[in-house]
């Protein structure tokens, strides 16, 4: 069932890419993933091209599948290794979300980052008192 | 702590100077008497009346051969017996015609009334129809420990009066000596209050023991003044030589106390060897002999004459091994129900087995455990001997018992606790996309949800906007909070107000009602046992009510429920029922009941899986709310699916596994889904009206199996049936709006 779901979730992708992100399988292990986001327009990662490993568990889709940063993000909710604190992915996962929608909620992360329940609470911290000083770190972190 | 010497202690030590000083003197008086020297003792004349009057109830035994028969050499143990009341004062005697009558006369003498009122004090002689008599039993040992082996044995302990009416018992303390050649016992009965004269012992057995008698006496007597002295040299204030026991002083009657063991009919030889396997068991099989007792309770005091009759001796030994036997017996019921327990708590660990089972039940459970824990807990600690300590094994089995069956239980309240909320969504009428209503159930549409449901319903298919406020579901609408209703006046209104509406408060009033009635229970042992029996006989019942009102079967194990029913029910009859157990309960009638009823409930349950939750039954009362996730669907036009690919029958994608969801089992599934839907047939078909599975016949099975591929949640999302229980066995949320599910 995982294998099946995943392929169709790939022709989706495929017929209807959604904007400023893609994904697909790295090798021909199709529950071994690598996607791209491309930094919102409107946050201080704009430009940026992000690259995301996925994994997903051979129980999917009623188990979350493992989505990490691979280039290093300047991000209250997302750390040095690349993990991502998002809650769909742990335990608010739904068997109908698809990698498509899991993407465009990173997407929006990137754009509000939710500092209340942070990863990194040093980026959190600033981020919620010195936003201008946060913007200027991430923008300098999406230049490299 | 040592240097400091309260006053209190001080007092006891001089209390304890004064005695020893007093026994001292009784000894060396005393053994003067016995050299015929000059001293303070004299034995009083015993009345010759007495031994005649005890006689007409009870012949003392002769010595037998040796080859033939023998008398128990050791009555260590708990004699209990009935007793039956005789009034000797002259006044009752008036008009009776016994042939003891004239010799109870001589006996009583002619006695002051009113003393012998005042003496009697509150106790209700005439209900106390048993007696336990504890007794140790053994030979005068010398202070150096050597044993003065002979035919006088030495035995002490106490008799307790029952009054069963009164629920009161009266404690006398006894000590006298036991004739192990002809095994007569004579001694005295007093009340806790007054110490016993070892020294007057003589004056009650007969002629030709009394030198035997004061010859054993003599070591007793010192070896207690040396255990006294080395109390006193120790600085420890024992505070049991001073007869400090708060316990209330029923009367002032002493007795004298004769008994007669019945003969065994086994060789001396043969005996010795009984007796020293029963002392030092060594595996030899042994036949232990049952002892037998008659005895007379005698007290001129009071003119009362108590014949003891129908005795039933336990012998310490004995006794002890018959703990073992428990202790061995419990844990391997504790075990049993541990692994039965374990076996099921596996079974059933998704939220959907979580949801079928009865939190009541397991927590009943639970408690039973705890209150055996706690009671095999307290037996092991406070009863001395090693035989005690096998109670450890099933007071640890029935902790972890506790732990498993209290964790299952917290488990079943957290995913049962959402379903009063759950309730309202569920009672929506299931209604199809672009079909007029079915007629499945009564509820009412829930006002609120509408809005939200007509958003995601658009175009049939869930949609699958791509804003991104639609990737992450909505949450579960919260009903807003309803306005402060106007608070009552009184009191009582405003306290359950205050209860309705505080969770904090309930908790507080629970644990105040729990803790009350708790220590009521522990201090009132016929509450205990109604608890106890009321505990137990609401294992099954919470689940059969539970199972009926969801319309759902238990989901316990037929081996789990048979195995909890056999081992709850032996537990409690070994105490209620066994008239011999190691508790002493008097054998309550009841207890048959209860276990029948308890049987009677797990086969009910066992029913309920095989026949249909609500078997029992009118179909009428039979789930009426029970959610029906299997409504007929007509299959959706094909030209209304925009997103091609499907055939006429299609009905939508399934959002879990992203293929469609046809009206026909495309897979020929009417045999696999038939056979599936026998086991849950129950809790399908139920709500569409078939009821109670009785009789099912072939059309209807497929007509269930081919309704039963896809399933439509309250939420009006359609899923197969096959994915939604797979996920609702990791949570029961709606995948697509996260709304709480009912139970597929």
């Amino acid at each position: 069932m995982a294998l099946k779901r995943i392929n169709k979730e790939l022709i989706d992708l495929g017929r209807d890419p959604p904007s400023s992100c893609s994904a697909g399988p790295t090798g021909d292990n199709m529950f071994q993933w690598q996607a791209t986001i491309m930094g919102p327009g409107d946050s201080p990662y704009a430009g940026g091209v992000f690259f995301l490993s996925i994994t997903f568990p051979v129980d999917y889709p009623f188990k979350p599948p493992k989505v990490s940063f691979t280039t290093k993000i300047y991000h209250p909710n997302i750390n040095a290794n690349g993990s991502i604190c998002l809650d769909i992915l742990r335990d608010q996962w739904s068997p109908a979300l698809t990698i498509s929608k899991v993407l465009l909620s990173i997407c929006s992360m990137l754009t509000d980052p939710n500092p209340d329940d942070p990863l990194v609470p040093d980026i959190a911290h600033l981020y919620k008192t010195d936003r201008t000083r946060y913007e200027a770190t991430a923008r300098e972190w999406t230049r490299k | 702590m040592f240097t400091r010497q309260t006053s209190d202690e001080l007092i006891a030590r001089t209390h304890f100077q004064d005695n020893l000083a007093v026994w001292r003197n009784q000894l060396s008086n005393f053994t003067a008497w016995i050299n015929g020297s000059n001293s303070d003792f004299s034995l009083p004349t015993p009345r010759s009346s007495t031994l005649p009057l005890v006689h007409s109830f009870l012949s003392f035994g002769d010595t037998l051969d040796p080859l033939v028969a023998s008398y128990a050499p050791n009555i260590t143990g708990f004699i209990r017996g009935d007793v039956r009341l005789l009034n000797i004062t002259p006044p009752a005697l008036n008009g009776t015609a016994a042939a003891w009558v004239p010799l109870a006369n001589a006996y009583m003498g002619s006695p002051n009334m009113t003393e012998l009122a005042r003496d009697m004090g509150t106790w209700n002689w005439t209900t106390s129809d048993k007696i336990n008599w504890n007794v140790v039993s053994h030979y005068p040992k010398w202070t150096d420990g050597r044993e003065q082996q002979g035919d006088v044995a030495l035995v002490h302990g106490r008799v307790d009066f029952f009054d069963d009416d009164a629920d009161e018992e009266m404690r006398l303390n006894f000590e006298g000596v036991h004739f192990v050649s002809n095994g007569s016992i004579y001694g005295f009965a007093e009340p806790y209050t007054r110490s016993i004269d070892l020294r007057y012992l003589p004056a009650l057995v007969p002629e030709e023991f009394r030198n035997a008698t004061a010859q054993a006496i003599v070591p007793e007597l010192t070896s207690r003044i040396t255990k006294l002295e080395g109390m006193v040299d120790a600085g420890m204030a024992d505070t049991d030589t001073g007869g400090g026991e708060e316990e209330p002083l029923f009367s002032s009657c002493g007795f004298n106390f004769y008994a007669q063991l019945a003969p065994l009919a086994l060789p001396v030889a043969r005996m010795a060897i009984v007796e020293e396997e029963i002392q030092h068991p060594t595996g030899l099989p042994v036949d232990i002999p049952q002892l037998d007792f008659r005895g007379v309770l005698l007290s001129r005091e009071c003119g009362l004459l108590y014949q003891m009759h129908s005795t039933e001796a336990l012998r310490s030994q004995i006794f002890f091994r018959k703990v073992t036997t428990y202790a061995g017996f419990a844990a391997f019921i504790y075990l049993a129900l541990l692994l039965l327990s374990a076996r099921q708590m596996d079974a059933s660990q998704t939220p959907a087995g979580l949801s079928r089972a009865c939190f009541w039940t397991f927590l009943a459970q639970a408690a039973m455990d705890a209150i055996s824990f706690a009671g095999h807990i307290t037996f092991a600690i406070l009863t001395s001997g090693r035989a005690s300590r096998a109670l450890i094994a099933p007071a640890f089995l029935a902790c972890i018992g506790f732990a498993f069956e209290s964790k299952h239980a917290i488990q079943i309240n957290q995913v049962q606790v959402p379903e009063d909320t759950v309730r309202a969504p569920a009672t929506v009428v299931p209604l199809p996309p672009a079909t007029p209503p079915v007629p499945v159930g009564a509820g009412a549409q829930v006002p609120g949800v509408e809005g939200e449901e007509a958003s995601v319903e658009e175009g049939g298919v869930p949609a699958q906007t791509t804003t991104v406020a639609a990737t992450v579901p909505a949450r579960p609408a919260v009903p807003a909070p309803q306005p402060q209703a106007q608070l009552p006046q009184t009191f009582p209104g405003l306290f359950w107000q205050h209860l309705r509406t505080d969770p904090q408060a309930r908790i507080w009033l629970g644990m105040f009602l729990f803790l009350t009635f708790i220590v009521r229970v522990i201090v009132s042992p016929s509450l205990a046992l109604l608890f106890l029996a009321s505990i137990h006989s609401a294992v099954w019942l919470p689940q059969i009510v539970r199972s009926a009102v969801r319309g759902r079967t238990s989901g316990l194990r037929a081996e789990y429920v048979v195995g909890v029913t056999v081992c709850r029910v032996g537990l409690i009859m070994y105490f209620l029922a066994c008239p011999k157990n190691i508790l002493d309960v008097e054998p309550r009638p009841w207890v048959w009941q209860l276990a029948l009823f308890i049987s009677f409930q797990g086969a009910i349950v066992l029913l309920q899986t095989h026949l249909g939750p609500a078997f029992f039954l009118p179909k009428r009362y039979a789930a009426a709310h029970v959610y029906d996730y299997h409504p007929p669907l007509p299959p959706r036009p094909s030209a209304g699916d925009p997103e091609a690919g499907h055939t006429d029958a299609s009905l939508g994608d399934c959002a879990i596994c992203m293929e469609a969801i046809r009206a026909e089992d495309p897979r020929g599934g009417t045999a696999s889904a038939g056979r599936r839907s026998t086991s849950s047939l129950a809790g399908a078909a139920a709500p569409s009206g078939v009821g109670a599975g009785v009789g099912v016949s072939m059309g209807l099975l497929k007509r269930v199996g081919t309704r039963r591929h896809y399933s439509l949640a309250p939420c009006h999302h359609l899923f197969h049936t096959e994915c939604l229980e797979r996920w609702l066995a990791i949570k029961n949320i709606c995948p697509q709006c996260r709304r709480l599910l009912p139970p597929l």
